[in-house]
């Protein structure tokens, strides 16, 4: 079932990208936004999502913290990879601590994937609860819950596993002139 | 030029971002994506990390103001240090709205400038605001600059 497929992708899938599509619904469900861009990781504390639309924003994971870049404020800000990680959605795609982070059960098959939920161990944190959806053996999708009710799905489109990724993928320098924010 | 929507069902989104600048403390700075909704009277101002999820909302009636994180909710006398426990430092959240709007909070007496107009000891540019974005900045110390980059209509 999709546990076993969840617990395989994180063991054996060290390397993945992939282009995605992310759909925020807020929590009254009236309201919906799209944005969407490229997602990349290397086992276990390295990924980038890279938004292109509506705006861009580049969120860098390099082993040690985590970079958060927005061109148009100009600004960066940075914290601690062991306080951004967590039970968050990047640490259940490309993090390696599944089952300290996460307890899984079987999600069911809903829109052609079969699922898995993680729901976070530590209690009340930002997130209610995760679910990792796959078309066979491939990442398909995320959906994730915070603790306001507010959805958020991403697709993942022509997902590449095992690729060989350039180390500067998870490297982040600060432009020249952008306003730093360590947090 | 893209028309920015005003009332999206009421909500106003973006990104905003606020600087302090204390004479005698270091600069403090705090940004955020955030979705804002409401008037003088009634409101709600949520702010999202940079992946989509909600982090704290801040909530406003007559004679309420509560702010609510994923830990718990904490209410406060009234919206200026509700503002300041939020963001940082204490922003006119009444007049917002408007402010985001692209006119003046009806709520109190204003003046027009070149770029926009000043009101409650704030200087309110709006010379950009086809291309999204609105610039609050207040004089007195600290001295504070609010920019929020607004969500263009979809084109």
């Amino acid at each position: 079932d999709a546990v076993q497929t969840l617990r395989a992708f994180v063991r054996d899938v060290k390397t993945g990208r992939a282009e995605f599509t992310q759909t925020v619904t807020s929590p009254d469900g009236a309201r919906k936004k799209t944005s969407s861009g490229r997602f990349e990781f290397a086992r276990p504390d390295r990924f980038r999502f890279g938004y292109e639309k509506p705006f861009q924003q580049t969120i860098v994971a390099d082993g040690q913290k985590v970079w958060i870049h927005d061109p148009d404020l100009n600004q960066v800000s940075s914290r601690r990879l062991s306080q951004a990680l967590g039970a968050t959605p990047a640490a259940l795609l490309a993090g390696g601590s599944l089952e300290s982070d996460f307890v899984l059960s079987n999600g069911g098959s809903l829109g052609g994937l079969e699922w898995a939920q993680a729901t976070p161990r530590t209690p009340d944190g930002p997130f209610k609860s995760m679910k990792v959806g796959f078309r066979g053996a491939e990442l398909a999708a995320v959906e994730i819950v915070d603790s306001f009710g507010q959805r958020s799905r991403l697709d993942f489109k022509g997902f590449e596993a095992g690729v060989a990724l350039p180390a500067e993928r998870f490297r982040f320098t600060v432009p020249a002139g952008a306003d730093l924010l360590e947090q | 030029c893209t028309t920015v929507p005003h009332n999206a069902g009421g909500w106003v989104a973006g990104k905003l971002s606020v600087e302090v600048r204390p004479a005698d403390a270091p600069l403090r700075r705090l940004a955020s994506g955030f979705e804002l909704q409401g008037d003088g009277e009634r409101g709600e101002l949520r702010l999202t990390s940079p992946l989509g999820s909600i982090v704290a909302t801040a909530r406003w009636a007559p004679g309420e103001a509560v702010l609510t994180a994923a830990e718990g909710s904490t209410r406060y006398a009234g919206l200026d240090e509700l503002s300041r426990e939020a963001l940082g430092e204490a922003l006119p959240l009444a007049a917002l709205p408007d402010w985001l709007a692209g006119r003046p909070w009806p709520g109190a007496a204003s003046q027009p400038t070149a770029r926009g107009f000043d009101q409650l000891g704030w200087t309110i540019d709006l010379a950009r605001r086809d291309d999204g974005w609105v610039e609050a900045s207040r004089a007195a110390p600290p001295p504070v600059l609010v920019r929020v980059r607004l969500e263009q209509a979809p084109e």
